[in-house]
């Protein structure tokens, strides 16, 4: 009996020790709230986005702001991460954070313009206001916007503007906030694909020989994929050529892979999919109305990339360094496999680059290559 | 109590218990691992400082409380921008304006004026002064067209920057309000009320991770082009822009405006070709104006303080005429996708592991802004160097030094005596102010070296004017006024990397003059050397800018070098040893580097200028000995970084071949070598006491701040970004004061506002708050790059297109900011002047370049300013990181310069080509990053070379620390201190582990009950 008192006691102390270690650590701005006389309500709501293509490998990144000018002059701004596609009510959603920067507001005339004047930010544990950022709200038929400069993810050190915009009214409540700015996670399009279920990573092979290595919605790698159908597969993910294990009686194909975040944090996955269910898919295999080809334009090589549209029309596509492709909307005559190209539209720079190229090309279709026609007289045509 | 036996419930406790403490042991070990992050974000350290009851306080803060300082920096703000603004023209006298008159300010940047840059020198202007406020302070209450005002102010229209995090040029965005919205809100019916003035601002911002777009391309995206409306030139007018001031010109026209004066908002010049094409009447360059600089503009155009600002860019009507234009951006080496190089904007792109795809080749050599423009025009003049068709009057719409005044300065009595040692020359020229008001003035002195056979067939260039001394004073009315200038024999010499290969003095004619401006400097020049040379000149080939005259050969001088001369200037003595100076960067320069093969490249000369001006980049591909350099991404195999490591060993440290002492008990605290010289035994033992992990944590964990090691007492420190002040935004800590733009400070040639302004700076780290104990010790400025175009996104953050002027501002700035216990880190050592592949961009120069431009702002701050410290930048010079390039990091800095404190990296997070045992060994000494996932380090402490290398690092990141305000706690105590974080989850983890335990055993307590109750 003694033994069970001790057991007993035992427990209810580090229950009590947990609970009050819970109780101390948690957000005290309830309390300060329920101190405070009077009912507190939303007297402005703005909403504003982060989002965009950059965050594509960053999905968790991805968030949605509620901000609340409440009657007591105080700022309540909540987030929810719709980049992880979680749509539960607010009560039971992690990714909701309730009272995410709190803050200052209030109204204001600023250079002659009656304007809201907004400050947020977080107190740290000494309670210096940390990632503080303030904006004006000025107002334009009934809607206020203003620009705040938010963390993309906290702590990173890496910031976004974002645009708010809103007033009297927005959302209901938190429930209607994370309803309205939920997205349907849309599974890029596939040929097959391989999961790690457990650790909830996929892998979807498209038709045009791209792989895209996700870990949760967040895009880790891209790469290339080829299948013989006989059971040789690769993957091709940067540097890495993965060999990808298929056993072809258990009907299964398996392959490993690291994502590896900020060099050290990492996750190994292990991928599996139903062998039947991938298709053949040649090595770096190229759809059939596009020809690549290459031209020495003097000292820069440039590549070409032409895509046949439709029966009269082309677009050439001509990159001659990085952060330099210009775009040709052309149209073409199409004789014995030689294509001559006529292009109108290009000006400034782009004409130049355009008067410098030939514009007849022999196509070959067994391997999509193209090249320039030269004439006899040594001249490209 | 039954209950308390029952299995099932002790089992779903156990596991309850058993899963968050597994969880809470993962939570520790991960956090553990970014540990330095976390400490970082929430500023917070591991350790405490058991404070030295006799600790002398070594740096005093200034007799200011926090307010009256505040106050006094708005004001010096105010200052900067007050002699830095610079007026460009004034149609007749239309500035300064009456203090009656009535304003329709124009553009949506007049609302939202730019105030800075973006990315990690931004700052927060949401307190910053608006024109609005600006202007009322000064014309009264009810001077703006408040109907203008308020339509831009809620139009929705807003300039856009590119994001410093995933952002690219194409983001850009002017975004004016088209004018089909003015008529639509009725609101040009307030112009007639408004009348006075039409004040246009343009505005272009800047910032890091993303130079300005330049080109088309930049907006294409997918082969769509996302924005033509300023033809794809962002420093060019939009289509907005031009019908604005089309329908403003309008109303001048028909008598509703009676004046329009235009302020250009920008550090990054616009291209002003559309001067000719509007009848604008008055026109002031402002740069980004900091948070209450934009009072002074009003101030300038009401008449209370009188223009003194000399623009340190060549303003130009054609941007895209500059030589360096051309290979301005990232270019692909031909071979990069067969050895899979990749690139990176910033380091959430993976690319940024390798940093090894793009190059850039700076072919105009030392022809940068008014070297290329005022020297072809010489040459144009007296019909040298193959000048060809050029047009200076096309091409140039300011040139540098630039400004005009409300009062007139005329010249006289110049003269140049050289002084007897032959190192110096003392330069001296009356000035009188022939204005009502006393005003200042800054005389600029330029030089002009002869251009000789020896030059032309070794390959050393010649601009036909260089600054090498300024001085600016106030003159009061009527009365005149001498300037007496020194100008150091060493500013005259050449970097000759193909004959002599060191400094050298070329025998023959040099000519000094006062000009009021390059341009006019030249012009003096050219009329001098024709009278002495007895030559005609063809007058229409001269022209001057604006009143500026063509040319007075009275206020020029020569002095004659008998001797070519390649010994007096081959030799520093800054380190305090005799070091020669000699060729460094021969692996930088395509035509030295035997690398690159048969890939050479024809520099810009001055020679043949139409033969050599750059037409088209130059293809290059990726050798194996440019992988085995520096570009391989490989760490084994015979081409790899261990071998490279390996070699660096062997040719820099084969004399290190004993393991030195580390972790040896002793008694040394940092704060003792305060006392102790650079070279003194004492460090020895000093470091003798460091562990090797506290040395490569010290090194290695460095993210915005320095590690605190326990073994010999240095606190740990937190470093933050400037350069325009104080800001920790980037990591969302509070800001401070934020001046001007850097060109601004340099554009007010006034060396003791701006180190007023350092003195403030270095104050404000002073007193900035934190949340432990360690102190903001270090800035990451000032920048000290080159405005080599005009569309580098870090323009702002850069002094100006001239070397020489950048050093001798940086100086006075960092040693201002030094005095005040803040130790500098000058950014970013070296060639780091675009943004565009950024992360390990090879960039390709020839030393006469690197040294006389891309050098010299940091040789002032480091020889001149006493910097203790520079920020190595992300890209290579050649194929090798600049934090790996021997002959910089160790060759420039320490032995030719004598910097004694610590080179920290640019952002090194997850940048793994920055490499540690590369850098250490090459001289770097600090990574701004942390080690987690590339600590190369790791395992070496047994390798003499490393650990050596490693102590010196640690003694340069060291001596840093101790010569600032960190070490005001004196003796104190650092002990190991578990920051609260980590503390929580620690107890928390204990707290699950005894549950786990506790309710473990009540589960076998359980089924032993249970099996005798069923025996």
């Amino acid at each position: 009996m003694k033994l069970k008192k001790l057991l007993l006691g035992f427990v209810v102390a580090i229950l009590s020790v947990v609970s009050i270690a819970f109780a101390a650590c948690s957000n005290n701005n309830n309390d300060k709230d329920d101190e405070k006389p009077g009912p507190v309500t939303i007297s402005y709501q703005l909403g504003g986005v982060m989002d965009g293509e950059d965050l594509d490998s960053f999905s968790f990144a991805k968030g949605a702001f509620w901000l609340k000018l409440m009657s007591d002059g105080s700022v309540v701004m909540d987030r929810y991460s719709f980049g992880n596609y979680n749509k539960a009510p607010a009560a039971e959603n992690k990714d909701y954070v309730q009272n995410y920067m709190q803050g200052e507001w209030e109204e204001t005339t600023r250079d002659g313009v009656k304007a809201l004047s907004i400050e947020i930010y977080m107190l740290n544990d000494a309670g210096i206001k940390t990632q503080t950022s303030s904006g004006t709200a000025y107002e334009r038929n009934g809607t206020y916007t203003c620009s705040l400069r938010l963390e993309v993810v906290t702590g990173a050190g890496f910031y976004r503007s974002v645009e708010f915009s809103g007033g009297t009214t927005l959302y209901a409540d938190a429930d209607d906030f994370i309803q309205k700015n939920a997205k349907e996670f849309v599974a890029p399009e596939s040929v097959a694909t391989f999961t790690d279920e457990e650790l909830g990573g996929t892998v979807y092979l498209q038709k045009d020989g791209k792989a895209l290595i996700y870990n949760g919605y967040s895009l880790a790698a891209s790469g290339t994929w080829a299948n013989d159908g006989e059971g040789n597969m690769t993957l091709d993910i940067g540097d890495d050529k993965i060999e990808v294990t298929v056993d072809k009686q258990a009907d299964t194909a398996k392959f490993s892979y690291k994502y590896s975040l900020y060099g050290s944090y990492s996750i190994d996955f292990t991928f599996t999919a139903k062998y039947s269910d991938i298709p053949v898919q040649k090595a770096a295999e190229v759809a059939d109305n596009v020809y690549k080809g290459t031209y020495d334009g003097g000292q820069m090589a440039m590549s070409l990339t032409l895509t046949i549209t439709d029966k009269t029309n082309a677009t050439l596509v001509v990159t001659i360094m990085a952060n330099y492709a210009p775009s040709f909307n052309c149209t073409y005559v199409l004789e014995d496999g030689v294509i001559t190209l006529t292009c109108d539209s290009a000006d400034g720079n782009a004409k130049m680059v355009w008067d410098g190229l030939p514009h007849t090309w022999r196509l070959n279709d067994a391997d999509h290559s193209m090249t320039a026609v030269v004439s006899d007289s040594g001249e490209q045509a | 109590m039954k209950k308390l036996f029952s299995k099932k419930l002790w089992i779903a406790l156990t596991a309850v218990f058993a899963f968050l403490m597994a969880v809470l042991i993962a939570a520790y070990c991960v956090t553990g691992f970014f540990r330095v992050a976390i400490n970082a974000a929430l500023q917070t350290t591991d350790y405490k400082i058991v404070p030295d009851p006799d600790a002398k306080i070594i740096y005093e803060p200034l007799a200011y409380s926090d307010d009256a300082l505040a106050e006094y920096e708005r004001q010096l703000c105010e200052d900067l921008e007050g002699e830095g603004a610079a007026l460009l023209f004034n149609k007749n006298n239309t500035l300064p304006l009456a203090k009656n008159s009535k304003f329709s300010c124009f553009s949506q940047s007049s609302v939202n004026l730019l105030y800075g840059g973006t990315g990690s020198g931004s700052m927060d202007a949401a307190d910053a002064v608006t024109l609005h406020s600006a202007l009322t302070s000064v014309f009264g209450e009810g001077c703006i067209n408040q109907d203008l005002w308020t339509f831009y102010v809620t139009s929705g229209h807003k300039r856009e920057n590119a994001a410093t995090t995933g952002g690219h040029q194409g983001q850009y965005r002017i975004n004016e309000v088209p004018w089909s919205e003015y008529e639509k809100a009725g609101v040009t019916d307030s112009f007639a009320s408004y009348g006075d003035v039409a004040l246009v601002v343009l505005a272009r911002s800047g910032g890091e991770g993303a130079d300005l777009p330049d080109d088309p391309s930049c907006f294409t995206k997918n082969g769509v082009n996302t924005y033509d409306s300023t033809d794809g030139d962002y420093l060019r007018l939009s289509a907005e822009e031009k019908d604005m001031l089309d329908h403003i010109l309008q109303y001048k026209k028909n008598g509703t405006f009676k004046k329009v004066v235009l302020l250009l908002n920008s550090a990054n010049s616009l291209q002003l070709d559309f001067l000719d094409d509007y009848d604008i009447d008055a026109a002031m360059w402002i740069g980004d104006v900091g948070m209450t600089g934009i009072n002074a503009v009003a101030e300038l155009l009401g008449g209370e303080r009188i223009p003194s600002g000399r623009i340190v860019d060549t303003f130009l009507k054609d941007n895209h005429s500059a030589p360096a234009m051309v290979n301005f951006g990232a270019f692909e080496y031909t071979n990069a996708d067969e050895l899979k190089l990749e690139t990176a904007q910033n380091n959430t792109d993976p690319g940024a592991k390798k940093g090894n795809r793009h190059y850039v080749i700076y072919q105009e050599g030392i022809y940068i802004g008014y070297r290329y423009y005022e020297t072809r025009y010489e040459d144009y003049v007296f019909g040298n160097g193959n000048a060809g068709d050029f047009s200076y009057e096309d091409d140039v719409a300011f040139p540098f030094g630039y400004g005009l005044s409300y009062s007139d300065f005329t010249y006289g009595n110049f003269n140049v005596e050289p002084a007897k040692d032959g190192l110096s020359f003392n330069v001296s020229v009356d000035v009188t102010n022939n204005g009502n008001s006393a005003a200042k003035h800054t005389v600029q002195i330029y030089f002009s070296s002869p251009y000789t056979q020896y030059d032309i067939d070794n390959g050393v260039e010649k601009a036909s004017v260089e600054l090498c001394g300024f001085d600016k004073k106030e003159i009061p009315a009527g009365e005149t006024v001498t300037y007496t200038i020194k100008v150091n024999t060493e500013d005259l010499t050449s970097y000759d990397a193909n004959g002599a290969k060191t400094y050298i003095l070329d025998a023959g004619d040099y000519w000094f003059t006062a000009g009021k401006n390059a341009h006019d400097a030249v012009n003096n020049i050219i009329r001098a050397k024709a009278q002495d040379g007895n030559i005609t000149i063809d007058e229409s080939k001269m022209y001057g800018v604006g009143s500026d005259g063509t040319g007075n050969a009275s206020l020029c001088a020569k002095w004659t070098n008998g001797k070519f001369d390649a010994e007096t200037f081959a030799v520093s003595t800054a380190s305090g040893k005799e070091v020669a100076i000699t060729n460094r960067f021969d692996n930088a320069d395509l035509n030295k580097y035997k690398g690159t093969a048969d890939q050479k490249i024809t520099y810009l000369s001055r020679n043949n200028w139409t033969g050599t001006f750059p037409k088209e980049v130059k293809a290059l591909k990726v050798t194996d000995e440019m992988w085995a350099d520096g570009l391989t991404h490989d760490e084994g195999g015979d081409n790899g970084r261990a071998a490279l490591v390996d070699r660096y060993k062997k040719e820099y440290w084969s004399e290190y071949t004993n393991l030195p002492a580390q972790g040896v008990s002793g008694e040394l605290n940092a704060i003792d070598m305060r006392e102790e010289e650079y070279d003194s035994e004492v460090w020895e033992q000093l470091l003798s006491q460091i562990t090797y992990e506290e040395m490569t944590a010290l090194i290695g964990d460095g993210f915005h701040l320095t590690q605190p090691v326990k073994s010999i007492n240095l606190p740990g420190t937190l470093d933050e970004n400037g350069p325009q002040g104080l800001t920790a935004s980037l990591v969302g800590g509070e800001s401070a004061m934020a001046y001007t733009s850097e060109d601004v400070m340099a554009a007010t040639f006034n060396r003791e506002l701006v180190a007023e302004m350092g003195k403030c700076i270095g104050e404000d780290f002073q007193r900035a708050q934190t949340n432990s104990d360690s102190v903001y010790a270090g800035i990451y400025g000032p920048g000290a790059n080159i405005h080599r175009t005009p569309y580098s996104g870090r323009n702002f953050e850069y002094y100006s297109e001239d070397g020489w002027l950048s050093g001798e501002m940086c100086a006075v700035e960092v040693s201002a900011i030094q005095e005040r216990g803040v130790y500098v880190f000058t950014k970013h050592f070296a060639l780091n002047d675009q943004e565009e592949g950024r992360y390990g961009i090879s960039t390709w120069s020839n030393e006469q370049a690197i040294r006389e431009i891309y050098l010299e702002g940091f040789e002032g701050s480091v020889v001149k300013g006493g910097g203790l410290g520079v920020m190595s930048s992300f890209n290579r010079l050649g194929v090798v990181w600049s934090g790996a390039h021997r002959g910089l990091m160790t060759g420039i800095l320490r032995e030719e310069w004598g910097m004694k404190g610590a080179a920290i990296t640019d952002c090194s997070v997850m940048a793994s080509y920055m490499d540690y045992r590369l850098g250490v060994l090459a001289g770097q000494d600090l990574w701004d990053g942390y080690r987690s996932g590339m600590d190369t380090l790791a395992g070496l402490d047994k390798d003499p070379a490393i650990v050596s290398a490693c102590r010196l690092a640690a003694k340069h990141i060291i001596y840093s620390v101790i010569n600032s305000h960190a070490m005001n706690i004196g003796s104190a105590q650092i002990l190991p201190a578990m920051p609260w974080w980590q503390a929580a989850i620690l107890s928390a983890m204990i707290v699950f582990i005894v549950l786990t335990a506790g309710s473990a055993a009540m589960l076998t307590v359980s089924v032993i009950k249970s099996k005798k109750k069923n025996n």
